[in-house]
C-alpha cells in the first residue's frame, strides 16, 4: 500500500494539472474560489470541485447561491466528528468475522489524508476512487523470517548504531527450519511489539536498501508465512450534474475490500444536508406522514432520529422487539436553511437506506440529516439447541446495482415543506412513479366492513377451529344501503374477512367464501349494486401472506430467516414486548413463489366478477427469502412485488393499505396512511407530507376514525381537512364482543365499530367533510403554517383559508376565533 | 435574532410548542381478563404535553428529579439540588436552591430525595444521604432541621430517610432505606414512636425445603432473607397510607391501616393489584421479571396509580383494586418513558417525572379515559345511575371492559331489570351479582310456569299409569328372577339389558351382580368402554359446560386431550397396578374383570357428575352445595362399588381387600416412576430426531 502512495501522488498531480487546464473557465462561475475547478455546468447550475478536499460546490447561476458537500471549518466536535464533517462518505466494515464486530472509517482521514484517493473527470461530473484504509504499520510489515545471510549482511553493512542493532537482534533470532535450504532468522515477538517499535524496526530494515520489499516477499514465502494486511476498501463515488440536480452515485459492484472485511454500511455525504447554529429553518423527515425538526431546537439530550426506509427487514432480527411504528414510505428528506432548501431523494437503493438526523448541540454545532446504506445487514443467529452461541449471518445476495442520491435544490428563500412536497411530487410524476388523476367531484368515503374471523367453537366440550361472522354479505348490503340513505356518496367499500378463514386469511390458491358469509352470487350482486351507484367493492385480502398451514406449505413456500425457520408476521404483544403467541401464524409467501401464487389466486377470483381488490400487504412489508443457498434480499425481491401488483392491477382497481413508494403507481386509492409522526422526541411537529405528495393522484384516508373514537371525531376531522384525507369508518353488524377470545389482539382492538351506533356519526362527519371538500377540491394548498402546537392555518390557492385548532381551548388567529377542537373556513374571492 | 429567541421563549411559555401531540400515540393499551390474559383496550390517557427546562426561562435545569407533590394549588417538583414550584397549569412559580433559617444561615438543598407538603403549607424535604429532614415554612424559609431520631436498639443502622408523608394528626411517616423493620412513625416533634407496617418475610415451601438440605456453608453463602424495602408512599383521602415495596413479594403495593396491616383484600378469583400479570422471565433487549412499583398516588375517588419501574408503565386501580387502565412503556417516543421516578394526579391529569429525559410529562384523559374516570367517580359517590350512564359511554369506546358491563349490570339489578342485568353481569363476569339477578329471574319464571308444569307432570304420570294398566298383562312382571332366555347379541333387547338393565340392577345388589359378572360373564366390555368414554367426556365437558356461576375456567384455552387423560391415565394405572398386585396375592380376578369392575363402579359417579353438570347451569350460588354433594356422593359410591367389586372378583375378605388396595396405590406410584424414566428417555430421543430432521429439512428444502 505504501508503495502505491507515490503512484497515487503522481497520478493526482497529473490530474490536477489536467483539471486546471480544463477548469480554466471556472473562474467566471459565481462562488468560485482558489483550488476549485468546474466539473459540470448546466443552464441554471454549475458544479465546482475542489481536488484538495474533494469538496463539491453546487452553484446557482441565477442567484449566485452556493451549497457545499462537506464542512471543512467546523468549530465544535472531537477529531472523529471533524473528520466526518470533511468526508464524502463513511464506510463501516467487518473487522472480526467471528462475532461481526465492525469499524467505521471516514474517507477524509483514511483516504484523502493518506493520499490514497484518485479522481477523474467524467461527462457532466467527476468520479472519485477512494481507497480507504489505515496506513499505520503492523507487525506483518516486517518480514516474518530473514535468510541468515541477508541478516548478516544487514547487520554488517547497514551502518546501524548499536541501539538500532539491539532493537533488530532482539526481534529476530536464529531458527533452523526443517526442510529448508537455508537457515532463517524468525520474528518472535509477534504480539508484543508496540506500534512505535514496529515503525522503528521497519525503518531500520528497509532504509538501508540492502533489504527490500521483494526480499521480504521471498523470505515470507520461503518460511511459508502468509502475511496479514490491514483492511482496505475501494469505493467509487461519482458526482454528476443531471439537469439542475446533483447526483451522488456509488456503483456497488465496484465496492471491493480485503478478505474478511466486508463492507456493511456506506454513509453518504454526512454533512451535505447540514446547517450550523446561525441558520434558521427546519429539517424534513419522512417519519409517519411527515415531520419537521426545527433547526437548533436544543434537543441535544434526546435520541437522534434514525429510521430505515420501508421499515425494518422482516427477516432480520425478527424476534427483537421494536415498538410499533409507522414505516418510512417515501425515501426523501430535506433541509431548509436561511437562504434556500435542499431536497434529497433516494433514487436507487432506497430499500437499503436508513435516514438519520440530529440537531446542533449533540456532537457539534450542526443540524444534519443523511442516509446510510446497509449493504450487508448482519444478524447474529443463535445455533439450534444453544441460544448463547451465535454466528453472524448476512444475506448472500448483496446489492450490485447503483446507489443514487438525487439532490434537488430549492433556491428560493421562502421554500417551505409544502414546496418540498410539490417538488417531490413533480419528480415522482416525471419518473412515472405516480400518475396524475383529478380529484373526484364528490368527497370519497372509505367504508370498511368486517366479515369473518377465526374463533374456536365447541362440540361436546371439545374445541375445534371455526369462524364467526361479524357481518354477512346481506348485512353488508344493508349497511351500505343505510349509508347511502344518510347521504354518504362515492363509497369505497373495503370488505375484510370474506375468504378462507376470515380477516387474516389463509392461502387463497383455493378460494372459497367463509362459511356463513353468504353465497358467491350474493357477493357478485353486492359488487354490481355498488357499481350501479358509482361506488365500488374492494374485498380486503392478504395476497403475500398466509395465516394458516391449510393449503400452504411453510417449509417450501414461506420466506425463511437466517436460522432456516419460516419467518412469521410478528405482532409484538404489549405486556411482555415479545411476539404474541398465536394459533395462526402469518407466513410471508416467498418471492420465489409469489408470482405463481398470485396467478393461481387471480384465476380463482375471476368467477366472482369483482372490480376492485384491497390487498393489505403487497404495497408494504416487502420481504426477501433467506432460504439456504438461494438467498434473495429485499431489494432484489421488490421487482417481484412490483410485477405482482402489476398483475393484480390489470383486472382490478386497487386500494392499497399504507403503500410504500414502489407500490404507489399501482394504487387507485390508499388507506391507513399515518396521520401523525412516530412521536420521537427529536421531531417537533408532524405535517401531512405524504398526503400532499399523493394528493391529485388518488383518494386516500387515514386509519378508521371510529376505531380510534376515544380521541374524539373532531381531531380526525381536523386532520382530514388539513390533509384532505377522506373519512374512513369501520362497521360491524354484530357486537364487536364477538371478537373476544379469538386470541388475537388485532381483532379485539376493533373498538366502537357496531354500525348501528357508528353510522350516524359517520354520516355527520362525512357531511361536514364534504362541505369543506366541495370548496377546495379544485384547488391545491398554497401555504401551510404551524402557528403554535395546536393551531394551524392552511391557505388554498382559490382563496380558501382553513384555520384549525387541535387544542382544548378556543384560540384567536388573524382576527378569527377558532373554537376548541374546531375549525373555521374563510373564503375570499380568488385574486 | 435575540428578539426572535425571546419571542420563541414567550411562545414556549404559553404553548409548549415542542411537545405537540396528536394524541394518536397509543402506548401499553391493554387490560387483563380474569384469566390474566391481556386484552386490547383503547388508550385512557395520552400525552398532552411534556415540559423540560427549555420551557422555563427562569429555571437552570431539571437534572436529578426525584419526587413530585401536588397540593390544592401548587405542584412541587423536587430535584436533588433544587425545589421547583409550579402552578397547576404547570406555569412557573418559583425555584428554591438554598433555604435560610431564622438565624439567617443558608442551607443548600443537596441530596434531596423526597418531599411532602402539609395542609398548612409546611414543606418537608428528606435528604437521605445526609440523614436528616428539612422542615420549611410555606415561604420556603427553614423552620427546623430534623436529625436522626433516637431508636433504641438500632444505633448501628444507618438512617437514610428517602420518602415521607405527614398525616392529619401531624405524625410523620418516614421510609428509611435499609431499615427493614418498617416505616418509621415519628411524632410531630421528631421523636420516634414505632415501626409501622412491617413487611413479613415469607418463604415458599420449596425454599424452606432447599434450606433444610443445604449445608452450613451453603446457607452462609445464600443471601439473607430480609423483609422487602419500602420504596414510596402516599396518604389517601381517608387517611390510609399507600406504600410501594421493592422485592420479589407478590404484594408490591399495600394500603395500611392504623395498625399497619395491609387492607387490600381481593376476592379469590381477582388478581392482586401487582402490575403486569403476564411477564417474561427472559428476553433479549427487553425488560424481564415482575413489575416493581416505585411510586404511588391516589385521587379523590379512590383511584390509585402505581408506577412500574421494570417496564416504565403506570397502572391505575379503582377502590376495589380492579385494573382501570395502563399507559406508558419503555422508550424515548411520545408517551413512553426512559426513567420515570414519580407520578402524581393533578386533577384528572397525571404527571410523570422522567429523570433521564429530564422532562415533566403531562397525560390527560382521552374521551374514553374521561368517561371511565367519571364512572368511577360517580360509583365512588354512590351515584349508580350516573355511573351506569358513564359506563355505557365507556362501553362505546371499549367493548372489552368487564368493569363497565358489571357496573351497568349492577345498576340494572338495582332498578329491577333482572334479565338485562343478567346479560351485562355475565359479560362483566360479575358472578356474585349475576347470581342475584339470576335468582330473581328464575323465581319469576318458576312462578309463571309452576302451575302448568305441575299440571303437565301430573297428566303425564296419569297417562303412564293408564298405559301400564292396559299393557300389564302382556308383560312379565319381574323378568329378573326368572332364568332369562338368552337374547341375541346386538338386538334391541340386548342393548337394553347391557346398558340399562344390568348396570342399574347392579347398583341395587352389588354383591350378587358382581358375582354374576364373574361367574356368568354378565359384564360387558362394550359397556365398560362406553363408561370410560363417557367419564372422559364428562371431564372435558365439565371444564367447558359447568354453569357460569362456578366456572372460572378460560374455556378457550382448553386442552381436551389433557382433560380426557386425567381420567384415562389414572384408570389405566389403577387397573394395571391392581392386576399386578393381585396376581401376586392370589387374587382370582383377571385383568379384564378388574377393568369391568372399575368401570361399573365409576358408572354411578359418572351419572351423578353429569347430573351435577346439568344442575350447575340452573342453580344459584347458594344451592351449588347440591352439586358439590352430588360429586361427593358419587365419589363415595365409586369407592364402595369398587371395593365390593374387587372383593368379589378376587374372592377376597374385607381386610385383604383393603391391603390389596393400599398395595395397588404403591404399585401405581412405582409405575409412574418407571413411566417418568421412560418418558425422559423418549423425550431425549424425540428431541434428537426432531433437531436432526429439522436440520436435514432446512438443508435440502
Amino acid at each position: 500500500m505504501k508503495a502505491n502512495r507515490l503512484l497515487y501522488a503522481v497520478l493526482s498531480g497529473l490530474l490536477v494539472l489536467f483539471s486546471v487546464l480544463c477548469g480554466a473557465c471556472a473562474e467566471d462561475v459565481p462562488g468560485w474560489e482558489d483550488g476549485f475547478i468546474l466539473a459540470a455546468r448546466s443552464e441554471k447550475r454549475a458544479m465546482l470541485f475542489q481536488p484538495d478536499t474533494l469538496k463539491v460546490r453546487l452553484v446557482d447561476l441565477e442567484t449566485e447561491k452556493t451549497w457545499d458537500s462537506c464542512v471543512m471549518e467546523g468549530k465544535q466536535g472531537n477529531k472523529t466528528i471533524k473528520n466526518m464533517q470533511k468526508s464524502a462518505l463513511l464506510a463501516t466494515f467487518i473487522t472480526n468475522a467471528q462475532n461481526a464486530t465492525t469499524t467505521t472509517y471516514d474517507s477524509y482521514s483514511k483516504s484523502l489524508q493518506t493520499g490514497t484517493c484518485t479522481w477523474e473527470m467524467i461527462e457532466k461530473g467527476v468520479e472519485i476512487h477512494f481507497t480507504i484504509g489505515d496506513d499505520t504499520f503492523i507487525v506483518d510489515d516486517l518480514p516474518k523470517g530473514i535468510r541468515a545471510d541477508k541478516y548478516q549482511r544487514l547487520l554488517d553493512g547497514a551502518g546501524w548504531s548499536s541501539n538500532d542493532k539491539k532493537k533488530f537482534t532482539e526481534n529476530y533470532r536464529a531458527v533452523k527450519i526443517a526442510g529448508l535450504d537455508h537457515e532463517y532468522m524468525i520474528r518472535i515477538k509477534d504480539d508484543s511489539l508496540s506500534a512505535l517499535l514496529i515503525k522503528q524496526v521497519h525503518e531500520i530494515i528497509f532504509s538501508s536498501g540492502i533489504y527490500t520489499q521483494e526480499d521480504m516477499e521471498e523470505d515470507n514465502a520461503a518460511v511459508n508465512y502468509e502475511r496479514v494486511y490491514l483492511p482496505e476498501l475501494h469505493v467509487t463515488l461519482r458526482f454528476v450534474l443531471d439537469g439542475d440536480d446533483l447526483l451522488a452515485v456509488i456503483p456497488c459492484d465496484q465496492v471491493t475490500f480485503t478478505e474478511g472485511n466486508e463492507v456493511t454500511v456506506l454513509e453518504l455525504l454526512p454533512y451535505f444536508l447540514s446547517a450550523d447554529t446561525s441558520q434558521e429553518g427546519f429539517i424534513l423527515v419522512p417519519d409517519g406522514c411527515g415531520a419537521i425538526m426545527q433547526l437548533n431546537n436544543q434537543k441535544a439530550a434526546v435520541t437522534a432520529y434514525s429510521m430505515p426506509v420501508y421499515g425494518k427487514d422482516a427477516l432480520v432480527n425478527a424476534s427483537t422487539y421494536v415498538s410499533p411504528r409507522q414505516d418510512v414510505a417515501l425515501p426523501v428528506y430535506g433541509i431548509k436553511r436561511s437562504d434556500s432548501a435542499m431536497l434529497a431523494i433516494i433514487e436507487k437503493g432506497a430499500e437499503l437506506a436508513v435516514i438519520s438526523a440530529s440537531v446542533s448541540g449533540r456532537s457539534d454545532e450542526f443540524n444534519r440529516i443523511d442516509t446510510s446504506f446497509t449493504l450487508r445487514d448482519v444478524e447474529n443467529v443463535s445455533l439450534a439447541g444453544n441460544e448463547s452461541v451465535t454466528s453472524p449471518r448476512y444475506c448472500d445476495d448483496v446489492y450490485q446495482g447503483e446507489i443514487v442520491m438525487r439532490y434537488r435544490w430549492l433556491t428560493d428563500e421562502t421554500s417551505s415543506y409544502l414546496d418540498m412536497a410539490r417538488v417531490y411530487r413533480e419528480y415522482l410524476l416525471s419518473r412515472g412513479l405516480l400518475t396524475e388523476k383529478a380529484r373526484d367531484a364528490e368527497a370519497p368515503f372509505f367504508m370498511e366492513v368486517l366479515g369473518a374471523v377465526r374463533k374456536d367453537a365447541f362440540f361436546l366440550g371439545v374445541p375445534y377451529s371455526s369462524s364467526v361472522q361479524a357481518t354477512t354479505i346481506s348485512q353488508a348490503q344493508s349497511i351500505y344501503d343505510a349509508a347511502r340513505e344518510t347521504g354518504i356518496r362515492n363509497i369505497r367499500l373495503l370488505y375484510a374477512g370474506l375468504f378462507n378463514g376470515g380477516i387474516k386469511n389463509a392461502a387463497l390458491s383455493r378460494l372459497r367464501l367463509d362459511k356463513g358469509m353468504g353465497s358467491e352470487n350474493e357477493l357478485t350482486a353486492l359488487s354490481e349494486a355498488l357499481e350501479k351507484n358509482g361506488d365500488r367493492l374492494y374485498p380486503g385480502v392478504f395476497l403475500a401472506r398466509a395465516y394458516s398451514n391449510r393449503g400452504f406449505n411453510p417449509l417450501t413456500q414461506a420466506s425463511r430467516k437466517h436460522d432456516g425457520e419460516p419467518a412469521q408476521a410478528y405482532r409484538f404483544g404489549e405486556p411482555v414486548l415479545k411476539h404474541a403467541r398465536t394459533d395462526h401464524p402469518g407466513y410471508y409467501i416467498s418471492p420465489y413463489h409469489l408470482e405463481e401464487y398470485i396467478q393461481k389466486t387471480l384465476s380463482q377470483f375471476e368467477r366472482l366478477k369483482l372490480k376492485g381488490l384491497h390487498p393489505y400487504d403487497l404495497g408494504n412489508t416487502p420481504t426477501g427469502d433467506f432460504k439456504r443457498r438461494e438467498n434473495l434480499s429485499r431489494i432484489s425481491a421488490i421487482p417481484t412485488f412490483e410485477s405482482a401488483l402489476e398483475k393484480v392491477k390489470e383486472p382490478y382497481s386497487l386500494v392499497l393499505e399504507t403503500p410504500l413508494l414502489y407500490a404507489l403507481r399501482y394504487a387507485d386509492g390508499a388507506t391507513d396512511l399515518p396521520s401523525g409522526d412516530n412521536g420521537f422526541a427529536i421531531t417537533d411537529a408532524s405535517i401531512p407530507f405524504l398526503q400532499w405528495v399523493l394528493d391529485g393522484s388518488m383518494p386516500y384516508s387515514s386509519t378508521s376514525w371510529n376505531t380510534e373514537s376515544y380521541l374524539g371525531m373532531e381531531s380526525h376531522l381536523l386532520f382530514a381537512m388539513e390533509s384532505l384525507s377522506a373519512p374512513r369508518f369501520t362497521f360491524s353488524w354484530q357486537d364487536p364482543l364477538l371478537f373476544a377470545h379469538t386470541g388475537d389482539m388485532d381483532y379485539m382492538g376493533y373498538f366502537s365499530v357496531q354500525y348501528s351506533q357508528a353510522l350516524e356519526t359517520a354520516a355527520a362527519m362525512y357531511r361536514e367533510y364534504s362541505d369543506f371538500y366541495r370548496k377546495v377540491y379544485t384547488a391545491s394548498p398554497a401555504r401551510h403554517d404551524i402557528v403554535s402546537a395546536t393551531l394551524r392555518r392552511v391557505v388554498w390557492d382559490n382563496g380558501v383559508t382553513l384555520y384549525l385548532n387541535y387544542g382544548k381551548t378556543s384560540a384567536e388567529l388573524d382576527g378569527v376565533s377558532v373554537p376548541a377542537l374546531g375549525y373555521v373556513v374563510r373564503e375570499e374571492a380568488s385574486p | 435574532m435575540k428578539k426572535r429567541l425571546l419571542c420563541l421563549l414567550l411562545i414556549l411559555l404559553v404553548f409548549p410548542v415542542y411537545a405537540f401531540s396528536d394524541g394518536r400515540e397509543g402506548t401499553s393499551n391493554y387490560l387483563y381478563t380474569l384469566h390474566r390474559e391481556p386484552v386490547a383496550a383503547p388508550p385512557a390517557y395520552t400525552l398532552a404535553y411534556s415540559l423540560t427546562a427549555r420551557d422555563y426561562p427562569d429555571m437552570d435545569g431539571l437534572d436529578g428529579m426525584v419526587d413530585a407533590y401536588v397540593t390544592e394549588d401548587a405542584v412541587y417538583i423536587l430535584c436533588a439540588k433544587r425545589l421547583v414550584v409550579l402552578n397547576h397549569d404547570l406555569s412557573f412559580r418559583c425555584m428554591v436552591k438554598t433555604v435560610t433559617g431564622e438565624d439567617g444561615t443558608g442551607t443548600d438543598l443537596d441530596a434531596c430525595s423526597g418531599i411532602t407538603v402539609t395542609v398548612d403549607g409546611d414543606i418537608y424535604i428528606t435528604q437521605s444521604e445526609k440523614s436528616r429532614i428539612l422542615h420549611l415554612n410555606p415561604d420556603y424559609t427553614l423552620k427546623r432541621i430534623m436529625e436522626r431520631p433516637v431508636i433504641v436498639g438500632y444505633e448501628n443502622v444507618k438512617y437514610r430517610p428517602t420518602k415521607m408523608v405527614v398525616d392529619n394528626a401531624g405524625r410523620l411517616y418516614v421510609i428509611s432505606k435499609g431499615m427493614y423493620e418498617g416505616i418509621l412513625e415519628l411524632n410531630a416533634d421528631g421523636s420516634f414512636t414505632r415501626f409501622f407496617g412491617v413487611n413479613e418475610v415469607k418463604f415458599t415451601p420449596w425454599q424452606l425445603l432447599w434450606r433444610v438440605f443445604s449445608t452450613r456453608e451453603q446457607r452462609a453463602r445464600q443471601s439473607l432473607w430480609l423483609p422487602s424495602d419500602f420504596t414510596n408512599l402516599c396518604i389517601d383521602q381517608d387517611g390510609f397510607l399507600f406504600a410501594t415495596l421493592l422485592g420479589s413479594e407478590q404484594e408490591t403495593v399495600k394500603r395500611l391501616n392504623a395498625k399497619g396491616e395491609n387492607i387490600i383484600k381481593v376476592p379469590t378469583q381477582q388478581p392482586y393489584p401487582s402490575g403486569d400479570l403476564w411477564v417474561n422471565q427472559s428476553g433479549f433487549g427487553i425488560p424481564t421479571g415482575p413489575s416493581q412499583f416505585i411510586a404511588v398516588d391516589t385521587n379523590d375517588c379512590g383511584v390509585y396509580i402505581c408506577l412500574d419501574s421494570t417496564r416504565s408503565r403506570v397502572f391505575a386501580y379503582n377502590e376495589d383494586h380492579s385494573l382501570l387502565f395502563v399507559f406508558g412503556g419503555p422508550g424515548d417516543r411520545e408517551g413512553y418513558f426512559r426513567n420515570p421516578v414519580d407520578i402524581a394526579f393533578i386533577g384528572d391529569n397525571i404527571l410523570v417525572l422522567d429523570a433521564l429525559a429530564q422532562s415533566i410529562e403531562i397525560f390527560s384523559p382521552t374521551l374514553y379515559g374521561q368517561a371511565l374516570m367519571n364512572a368511577v367517580r360517580s360509583q365512588y359517590r354512590y351515584g349508580y345511575e350516573t355511573a351506569a350512564e358513564y359506563w355505557q359511554e365507556t362501553l362505546l369506546y371499549n367493548h372489552n371492559f368487564n368493569l363497565a358491563y358489571s357496573g351497568i349490570g349492577r345498576m340494572l339489578l338495582r332498578s329491577g331489570r333482572y334479565e338485562e342485568a343478567m346479560e351485562y353481569l355475565k359479560k362483566g363476569e360479575d358472578r356474585v351479582y349475576y347470581d342475584k339477578a339470576y335468582e330473581k329471574v328464575r323465581t319469576a319464571t318458576m312462578r309463571r310456569y309452576f302451575v302448568p308444569a305441575v299440571a303437565a307432570a301430573a297428566a303425564i304420570l296419569i297417562l303412564i299409569l293408564v298405559l301400564r294398566l292396559i299393557f300389564r298383562k302382556k308383560k312379565d312382571r319381574n323378568p329378573e328372577d326368572r332364568p332369562s332366555a338368552p337374547v341375541p347379541r346386538w338386538s334391541p333387547a340386548w342393548f337394553r339389558e347391557t346398558f340399562l338393565g344390568f348396570p342399574f340392577r347392579l347398583l341395587l345388589r352389588p354383591f350378587k351382580r358382581f358375582d354374576e359378572m364373574k361367574f356368568e360373564r354378565r359384564g360387558s366390555y362394550l359397556f365398560a368402554f362406553t363408561v370410560l368414554f363417557l367419564e372422559s367426556l364428562t371431564a372435558v365437558m365439565s371444564y367447558v359446560y359447568t354453569g357460569f356461576l362456578i366456572n372460572y375456567n378460560d374455556i378457550y384455552r382448553v386442552n381436551s386431550l389433557y382433560l380426557a387423560l386425567t381420567v384415562l391415565f389414572p384408570v389405566g394405572l389403577f387397573v394395571l397396578g391392581n392386576w399386578c398386585v393381585t396376581t401376586l396375592l392370589d387374587g382370582k380376578g383377571r385383568l379384564g374383570e378388574i377393568f369391568q369392575v372399575t368401570m361399573y363402579a365409576i358408572f354411578p359417579m359418572c351419572l351423578l357428575q353429569l347430573l351435577g353438570l346439568l344442575l350447575s347451569n340452573v342453580l344459584v350460588l347458594d344451592e351449588m352445595v347440591i352439586v358439590t354433594a352430588l360429586t361427593a356422593i358419587g365419589g363415595v359410591l365409586f369407592f364402595v362399588y369398587l371395593f365390593i367389586g374387587l372383593a368379589v372378583v378376587h374372592e377376597y375378605g374385607f381386610g385383604r381387600c383393603i391391603g390389596c388396595l393400599l398395595l395397588t396405590l404403591l404399585a401405581m406410584m412405582v409405575l409412574v416412576f418407571i413411566l417418568m424414566l421412560l418418558f425422559a428417555l423418549v423425550s431425549d430421543v424425540v428431541d434428537f430426531v426432531t433437531v436432526l430432521s429439522k436440520e436435514l429439512m432446512l438443508k435440502f428444502f
